[in-house]
C-alpha cells in the first residue's frame, strides 16, 4: 500500500486545511509550476481522512513522478530567479536553490 | 484487574458537564456518558491568503493572530519586483489598505497592526517608516543603512540588529524611541544577517542567521537586554530568514533556508529563554516569510516558496478533549 496520495488543490486559505486535520494525516505542501501558473502541490498521508480531504478541496490526484515534475519546473523557476541576481544579491540569498524530492 | 483507583489511588470524578479543554488537561473525567481527557496539541492551519504573493516583506513583529500587519515586500523576479502594497488580517481574511510610501525588502518590522513601524530594507536601506492603523508617515533614518535585518519591540521603542550593508554583515545594533534611532554600546556577538528578530527592545531574541562569507547558516541565539548581546541556547536547525513569534523567553521560530543549497524549510522551533525544542512543522516550506503573535498563537504568512506565496499558516497551542475508549 502506498504511503502517500500526491495531488494538486488550490489552497483557498482559511479552513483549507484545519489543525484536526494536520493531527489526522500527514500533509505537506510544495509549490509547483505547470508552464503558466503556480500551482499548490500536496503530499498527503494515505488514510482514509487524507484521502477525503483531497476530494472535497475539489483536488486533482497526480502520480509521484507528475507531483515531482510539477515542482521541478518551479525550483528551475527558482533557479534561473537566482541567476538573474547580482553577485551582490547571491551573496545574500546564498547558494542556488538545488532540487527537492518530494517523499 | 488493575483499575484507576489502583494506579491513581482515588477514583474518576464524575462531572455533569465537560470542563474547557484547556482547565481539563491531563485530567479524567466521567460525564455520564463516557470517559473523557484533554490532552495538549499543537499544530498548523491554513489562514486566509495574502491577496498580493510576495517575501521579504515586513511584520508588525508584536501584532497577533487576529490583528496583524503585512508590509511591502517582493515578488520578483523579475528583480527587484518591489510590491508597495501593504494588508491587514483580522484572523480569518486580509484587507488592503494605504501603501507604504516607499517599498522595498528584506527589512524588518515591529509594533502593532495600529501602530507599526518598518525600517531597513533594499533600496533605501536606512529608511524608516511609521504607520497608524490608516496612513504611513516617514521615521526617523537609521544610522546604519543595511537589508536582511532582524528587528524587535514597538513604534516607540524599537530595535534593529544585524544585517548586510551592502558590501559586509554587520552585528551593530540601534535602538528607535519613536523620532530618532541611536546606536547601542552592544552588537551582536556573531555579526549575521537574515537573522531573525522577536521581543522587545529590552528583551529581544536574535536567531540563526548566515554569516557570509562563507555563506554558511548558523544556529545562534543571542539575547538582548537593552544594552548588549550574550549568547542564547543553540537551534536545533541552522537556518536564515525564517519567522518569528513570542518574546525573548517563549517564542517559535519557522520555516526558513537551509545553505547550501537555500533548501527551505517547514521546521518550527520553540525556545523557553534556555533551550530550543522542536514543534510540528508547517504545512508549506518557504524562505523570508514573516511571522507575528505568540509562541501559542502564531501566524506566518508569505514568503518565497520559491515562488512568491499568499499562503497563511496560524499556530496554535491548546488542550483539545478525548473520549476514552478501548478499542
Amino acid at each position: 500500500m502506498a504511503i502517500f496520495i500526491y495531488g494538486t488543490a488550490n489552497n483557498t486559505g482559511k479552513g483549507f486545511f484545519t489543525a484536526q486535520d494536520r493531527r489526522d494525516f500527514f500533509l505537506r505542501g510544495y509549490t509547483g509550476h505547470d508552464g503558466s501558473n503556480y500551482v499548490d502541490v500536496w503530499v498527503i498521508g494515505a488514510n482514509e481522512k487524507g484521502a477525503l480531504w483531497l476530494a472535497e478541496k475539489d483536488g486533482v490526484e497526480k502520480t509521484k513522478t507528475e507531483a515531482q515534475n510539477l515542482v521541478n519546473a518551479a525550483i528551475t523557476l527558482a533557479q534561473n530567479a537566482w541567476d538573474a541576481l547580482s553577485d551582490e544579491e547571491k551573496a545574500i540569498q546564498g547558494s542556488r536553490p538545488t532540487a527537492v524530492t518530494v517523499p | 484487574m488493575t483499575d484507576y483507583k489502583t494506579i491513581h489511588g482515588k477514583k474518576v470524578k464524575f462531572l455533569s458537564s465537560d470542563p474547557p479543554a484547556a482547565v481539563g488537561e491531563g485530567q479524567v473525567w466521567y460525564n455520564g456518558t463516557d470517559y473523557k481527557t484533554a490532552i495538549g496539541s499543537e499544530a498548523w492551519a491554513s489562514g486566509g491568503n495574502l491577496n498580493e504573493g510576495r517575501f521579504g516583506h515586513a511584520s508588525a513583529q508584536a501584532g497577533t493572530q487576529t490583528a496583524a500587519l503585512c508590509a511591502t515586500g517582493t515578488e520578483g523576479p523579475p528583480w527587484p519586483g518591489i510590491v508597495t502594497s501593504v494588508e491587514e488580517y483580522d484572523g480569518s481574511s486580509w484587507t488592503e489598505q494605504s501603501n507604504v510610501n516607499a517599498g522595498r525588502e528584506s527589512m524588518a518590522g515591529c509594533g502593532t497592526q495600529t501602530a507599526g513601524l518598518i525600517f531597513g530594507g533594499s533600496p533605501d536601506s536606512d529608511d524608516t517608516e511609521e504607520y497608524d492603523g490608516t496612513n504611513w508617515t516617514d521615521g526617523g533614518d537609521m544610522n546604519t543603512g543595511r537589508y536582511h535585518v532582524g528587528g524587535a519591540g514597538t513604534q516607540t521603542a524599537g530595535l534593529v540588529f544585524g544585517g548586510y550593508t551592502g558590501t559586509a554583515k554587520t552585528g551593530v545594533t540601534e535602538e528607535y524611541n519613536g523620532s530618532s534611532w541611536a546606536n547601542s554600546p552592544g552588537s551582536l556577538n556573531t555579526p549575521r544577517f537574515s537573522i531573525t528578530g522577536c521581543g522587545t527592545q529590552t528583551a529581544a531574541l536574535g536567531s540563526a542567521g548566515n554569516i557570509n562569507p562563507p555563506s554558511t547558516v548558523v544556529t545562534n541565539t543571542e539575547e538582548y537586554d537593552g544594552s548588549s548581546w550574550t549568547t542564547g541556547g543553540s537551534m536545533n536547525t541552522a537556518r536564515q530568514d525564517m519567522g518569528a513569534a513570542g518574546i525573548q523567553t517563549n517564542a517559535i521560530v519557522f520555516a526558513g533556508r537551509i545553505q547550501p543549497g537555500s533548501t527551505l524549510s517547514n521546521a518550527t522551533e520553540a525556545y523557553d529563554g534556555t533551550s530550543w525544542s522542536t514543534k510540528p512543522n508547517v504545512s508549506t516550506a518557504r524562505s523570508q516569510g514573516a511571522g507575528a503573535g505568540t509562541a501559542a498563537a502564531g501566524l506566518l504568512f508569505g514568503g518565497g516558496a520559491p515562488g512568491p506565496s499568499t499562503a497563511t499558516e496560524e499556530f496554535t497551542a491548546g488542550a483539545i478533549e478525548k473520549t476514552i475508549t478501548d478499542s
